[in-house]
């Protein structure tokens, strides 16, 4: 059974979980559920939002990523960091500081994310500006959107902008570089993603897009934080080699509405949260918004700066970047050689629409899934429509789907079995009464 | 094989329209037609949700899967459409400036409808209601 039960990005430690149904009841794609008081995940539904992470109470989902790799593996290794880790460790370290701190963690070379913001950014903005067909062009950015789209919102799959994440971008150009200048084997070079969220972790694995990632791993930036607050707070601070730094535009891919904000649009709107993402989405789909030429989803609320992985408070985090944003300027330099370099390269643009993952179908044949639809709103008429979750799905809905799929029995609605039980009970005693009293000891605390 | 659920819309409630719709899609969705075909539906099946949420008193939809083809109807009792073909024509509204205000009022739903649906059929009488018959074909099995 529990062979078909699993997410590829998150772990449910079944001795952790005490069965409080918080992650059942907050998944937006109901992929949980708790049939034996424990919480499992219905495998490829799980689209990485990472929301069950935060409303666990005891601790007992946790994504799954590797140990810290031991960097002297490799000849030469990379770390790019999401601005959003620029937002940790307080408003007086600088970015330069940081990056300074994480070369001393152990990574040869750390790479701001810059000149691949800026470039996919500008490249977004054109595709905007040229745009003639109907509806707005969607940020591809949160992988958690994507999957969003994929599993919910196919039609709009042909709306997402087709560029590659700056990270992907970023890694590309490096390692390409690096291998021509160091004199390295391609795969002599590990490039590491120090990310806020689980989902950009399983995109290396899973990339969303179809070529392979250019990414040899993620790092956590809850499971790095601890190293580099020790290697700022030593004193041999080596800011060495850190150039320009980290542009507004970079920072602000951390936050909800950065990217709108450093791009000329006629009419872009920011959406964060997926509850809001996902009306949004729906209003898309049904044909409104059709003045909005640009739409920024993004899962987590606040946005990258409010992934599940980060460990300042959010608010002071997101504070650090406005003010760092206000002081560096939120604007392109379409001029600077390193952003139109990369502005050239042709892996920028997706070649190939990313594709459906319907995960939500019933069955692939078409007429036994309108018959099993058919048989779920029977179940559903019929049950208690509460939706109390005690079956351990979170919807009587999503229950009768699980009963018409051969996941669980329709009793195990205790609401049912308890109705069942009572007119069993009431069956019985109307057949006692017809029965003939025998003589005797027959009658005795039935009467009393 | 053939499926039918029948859902009620109240008129004027804004704070939930759109919400039948968001239903159907989902169960569309569950089925497994073409992304397109969903699309197409969602739209039509919208627009007459709105219709019905802003003109009418209140009203039904029908939705009926079969082989090949999605059937919606609209029904509801209200006001009516004294001339379909006029209220057909891109940009005609009677709507108020109230709903103007949130952000409807183009003229541009029956269309819409039109435009997405295989077919679509009107009958109306008016102080009585309006009925919309709306077929998308479901192509690939258009052959089964
Ligand atoms: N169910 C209905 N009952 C009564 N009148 C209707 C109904 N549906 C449409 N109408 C009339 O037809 C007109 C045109 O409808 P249509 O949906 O095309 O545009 P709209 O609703 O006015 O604006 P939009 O749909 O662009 O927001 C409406 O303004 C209204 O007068
Ligand atoms: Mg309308």
């Amino acid at each position: 059974m529990t062979s078909r039960l699993q997410s590829r990005t998150l772990r449910i430690d079944p001795d952790r979980c005490s069965g409080h149904m918080s992650c059942v009841r907050v998944c937006p794609v109901e992929a949980i559920r708790a049939w034996h008081g424990k919480a499992e995940m219905l495998s490829g539904r799980c689209i990485d939002c990472g929301l069950c992470i935060r409303v666990c109470k005891s601790g007992a989902i946790t994504p799954r990523q590797g140990s810290m790799p031991d960097l002297k593996r490799f000849r030469h290794t990379v770390a790019i960091p999401s601005p959003a880790l620029y937002a940790q460790f307080g408003r007086d370290v600088t970015p330069a500081q940081i990056i300074a701190a994480l070369k001393r963690v152990g990574f040869d070379e750390v790479a701001d994310m810059t000149p691949a913001c800026e470039a996919v950014l500008l490249s977004i903005q054109r595709m905007v500006q040229e745009r003639r067909s109907e509806g707005p062009l969607i940020s591809p950015h949160c992988p958690t959107v994507v999957r969003l789209i994929q599993v919910r919102h196919p039609s709009l799959l042909p709306l997402l902008a087709p560029v590659e994440t700056p990270q992907e971008v970023m890694a590309q150009a490096i390692r390409t570089h690096r291998a021509k200048v160091l004199g390295l084997r391609r795969d002599q070079i590990a490039i590491f993603h120090i990310t806020p969220c689980p989902a950009k972790a399983s995109d290396l694995k899973y990339h969303t897009h179809h070529q392979a990632s250019q990414l040899d791993g993620a790092v956590a930036i809850s499971q790095i934080y601890g190293e580099v607050k020790r290697a700022l707070a030593s004193r041999e601070s080596d800011m060495g080699n850190v150039q320009n730094g980290v542009s507004g535009p970079c920072l602000g891919w951390a936050l909800v509405g950065g990217q709108g904000g450093s791009i000329e649009t006629g009419n872009s709107i920011a959406v964060g949260g997926l509850e809001s993402v996902i009306r949004t989405l729906e209003d898309i789909e049904n044909g409104k918004l059709h003045d909005v030429d640009y739409v920024e989803c993004r899962s987590c609320r606040e946005g990258c700066v409010d992934g599940c992985l980060t460990v300042e408070n959010l608010y002071e985090a997101r504070n650090k970047l406005v003010h760092l944003i206000r002081r560096r300027g939120s604007q392109i330099d379409p001029t600077s050689p390193s952003v139109r370099d990369l502005t050239e390269r042709s892996d920028l643009i997706l070649s190939k629409p990313v594709e459906p993952r319907p995960s939500q179908t019933l069955d692939s044949d078409r007429a036994r899934a309108i018959e099993k639809m058919q048989r779920m709103e029977d179940l559903c008429a019929r049950l208690p429509g509460i939706d109390c979750a005690a079956c351990g799905a979170p919807t009587c809905r999503a229950f009768a789907e699980d009963v018409v799929q051969g996941r669980v029995e329709e009793a195990s609605c205790p609401l049912m079995l308890q109705q069942r039980l009572r007119k069993t009970v009431a069956d019985l005693s109307a057949i006692l009464d017809q029965l003939p009293r025998p003589p005797g000891g027959g009658e005795g605390e039935g009467k009393s | 094989m053939s499926f039918t659920r029948e859902f009620e819309i109240v008129g004027g409630d804004f704070a939930s329209a759109g919400r039948v719709s968001t239903e159907i899609k989902a169960m569309l969705r569950g089925i497994g037609y073409p992304p397109d075909v969903i699309r197409r539906t969602a739209i039509a099946s919208y627009e007459a949700e709105m219709n019905t949420v802003m003109y009418a008193r209140r009203g039904s939809v029908r939705l009926g899967l079969e082989p090949g083809v999605i059937h919606l109807v609209f029904a509801d009792e209200g006001p009516g459409i004294p001339d379909i073909g006029l209220a057909m024509q891109e940009g005609f509204s009677t709507a108020t400036d109230e709903m103007r205000e949130r952000g409807f009022g183009a003229g541009m739903g029956l269309p819409n409808i039109q435009r997405n649906a295989d077919r679509l059929e009107i009958t109306s009488e008016v102080g009585r209601g309006t009925r919309l018959d709306i077929t998308v074909l479901t192509d690939e099995e258009a052959g089964r």
